[in-house]
């Protein structure tokens, strides 16, 4: 099983709350998927409410601008930038998100690291498509959904 | 109120760990490069957060080298996006007050810390005031 397929892809029992929610429908399972963990969020704060609030705020306001970037050096095809931006990335999401999710984003930046990286544009792609993912679920706890 | 530095490329994470520290009653100044954090030392600081991996190159090895030849008495908490054990051991060799991983613990690791170094600079201080008096 590639990476890819292990921390993105929307098939298979790709994802961690595959198991977490047992649901046993595949189709179900996908749609259930999901990468923002409130339970993090809360945890880094310390269940303090206004904390909670301001640094999901600060999540919103800047994390575009970091996927931008991300999505600038993927165009660009620039790998040790692209690197770098994940970098930044992973300590972002590691306040907000599943720590499995964190991982993969990690791993990924390894890959990059060593320079060995076959497919290096559907790969990175697929991970800046699962952080757009992760903002839009963070845009619906901050909006009150439930997700 | 006390200040800490925060040294650390990246705006989200400096506005994380300002909103963090506000909230514990500390006064943040934050710092893109380690150049900048060196220039302001003599301000000294409660403790300065240093990122492991910062722009222009920079190291936050080098960084925290540098600050503890000029004031070695400021704590440094090292900060790294790295889970990785040789990093961690480097940073204590040099004299890091803690080593935190950016992961899904790191303010409530980051929040210990500063609670155990505000003990520590109670104790120091309690031993000067009984070695000196008041």
């Amino acid at each position: 099983m590639g990476w890819g397929i292990r921390g993105f892809a929307k098939t298979g029992s790709g994802f961690v709350l595959h198991t977490a929610l047992k649901s046993p429908e595949p189709h179900i399972q996908e749609f259930m998927m999901t990468r923002f963990s409130p339970a993090i969020l809360s945890a880094q704060c310390m269940g303090d409410a206004t904390l909670i609030n301001e640094v999901c705020n600060v999540f919103l306001e800047l994390f575009p601008g970091q996927l931008n970037a991300l999505q600038l050096a993927i165009n660009q095809e620039d790998i040790v930038l692209t690197q770098k931006e994940l970098h930044k990335i992973k300590g972002t999401i590691g306040v907000v998100c599943l720590p499995e999710f964190r991982e993969s984003i990690s791993q990924l930046e390894a890959t990059l690291k060593t320079g060995k990286i076959m497919d290096f544009k559907p790969q990175t792609y697929m991970a800046f498509e699962s952080l757009k993912e992760l903002l839009e679920e963070a845009k619906q706890f901050q909006i009150g959904k439930k997700i | 109120m006390k200040t800490i530095f925060v040294v650390d490329d990246d705006p989200v994470y400096q506005r994380f760990m300002q909103s963090h520290l506000n909230q514990l009653g500390y006064q943040v100044k934050s710092f893109f490069t380690g150049e900048d954090c060196m220039e302001n030392l003599y301000q000294k600081p409660f403790a300065v957060i240093l990122d492991h991996y910062l722009a222009n190159g920079e190291s936050g090895m080098q960084i925290m080298q540098r600050i503890k030849s000029v004031e070695n008495r400021t704590p440094v908490i090292y900060l790294s996006g790295q889970d990785d054990v040789s990093t961690a051991v480097e940073a204590m060799r040099i004299g890091a007050f803690e080593y935190i991983e950016k992961n899904g613990a790191a303010f409530v690791r980051l929040r210990t810390a500063i609670e155990r170094l505000e003990k520590v600079q109670l104790r120091k201080g309690n031993i000067f005031m009984r070695l000196f008096g008041s």
